[in-house]
């Protein structure tokens, strides 16, 4: 069983090696877009890990982590205070302000600046184990084109 | 009666946490290793320097900062002996 999924595995992901995936990168390039097929890149100088790299539709990456990495805000009033909140449970990022429309605005300037801070030091948030998977919800944000569009994401 | 933290407290509660605190574009991010070695970041929109917190921001500072709930964080900032 582990053998035929194996084979199934190499069949339906192929595997490159480093030189072969340069050599026909194009090719690659075109079939990944044209059939939606993802492609492995391994080093097979290195023997010590079996990680590799994909080469996929950005396109399809988009449309399923648009799919699957949807916002939730949480809206509160505090009325002693007189002040709404709004929390992100996904990303932990959360503000408060005197109106909705006032905390909407400070909580995308919050997740953009969390953004920016998120992707600037990558190599430390993606091994934190409460803030990894924080990455697919965040690249979400960094692939809109301005922001109404991150509002839109964000379910403001 | 309600029980309400300020920007100052919070910072307070952090400072004494071991975090500090930097100013971003449009927050303060109060961020470092808590003496159990946890790393801990809060992030706070510069307009609520000066003002109460909301419940829910205070709510989700405390989880943040690893409290076990708004009291117990309460009880830390007025507890000065208090570790964590």
């Amino acid at each position: 069983m582990k053998k035929e999924l194996n084979k199934l595995n190499k069949m339906m992901l192929p595997v490159n090696s480093i030189s072969q995936a340069r050599t026909e990168f194009q090719k690659l390039f075109k079939q990944a877009i044209l059939t939606n097929r993802e492609f492995l890149a391994e080093n097979a100088k290195e023997t010590s890990t079996d990680e590799t790299v994909s080469i996929i539709r950005t396109k399809l990456l988009d449309e399923w982590l648009d799919r699957a990495y949807t916002f939730k805000p949480i809206w509160e009033l505090d009325e002693e205070n007189g002040l709404w909140s709004v929390t992100l449970p996904e990303i932990r990022v959360y503000t408060d302000a005197p109106t909705r429309e006032e905390a909407a605005e400070q909580l995308t300037e919050l997740v953009l600046d969390y953004c920016e801070d998120y992707f600037n030091r990558l190599d430390l948030f993606t091994v934190l184990p409460d803030r990894h998977g924080h990455y697919p919800y965040l690249r979400r944000i960094i692939r809109c084109k301005g922001t109404s569009e991150v509002k839109e994401v964000l379910n403001l | 009666m309600g029980v309400t933290f300020t920007f100052e407290d919070i910072s307070e509660i952090c400072r004494r946490l071991g975090l500090s605190v930097r100013k971003s574009k449009s927050n303060y991010v109060l961020e470092g290793t808590d003496p159990g070695g946890n790393f801990l970041r809060v992030s706070i929109h510069w307009k609520a320097d000066g003002r109460n917190l909301a419940k829910g921001t205070v709510s989700q500072i405390a989880t943040d900062l690893g409290f076990k709930d708004v009291a117990d964080m309460r009880d830390f900032l007025h507890n000065k002996k208090r570790k964590r």
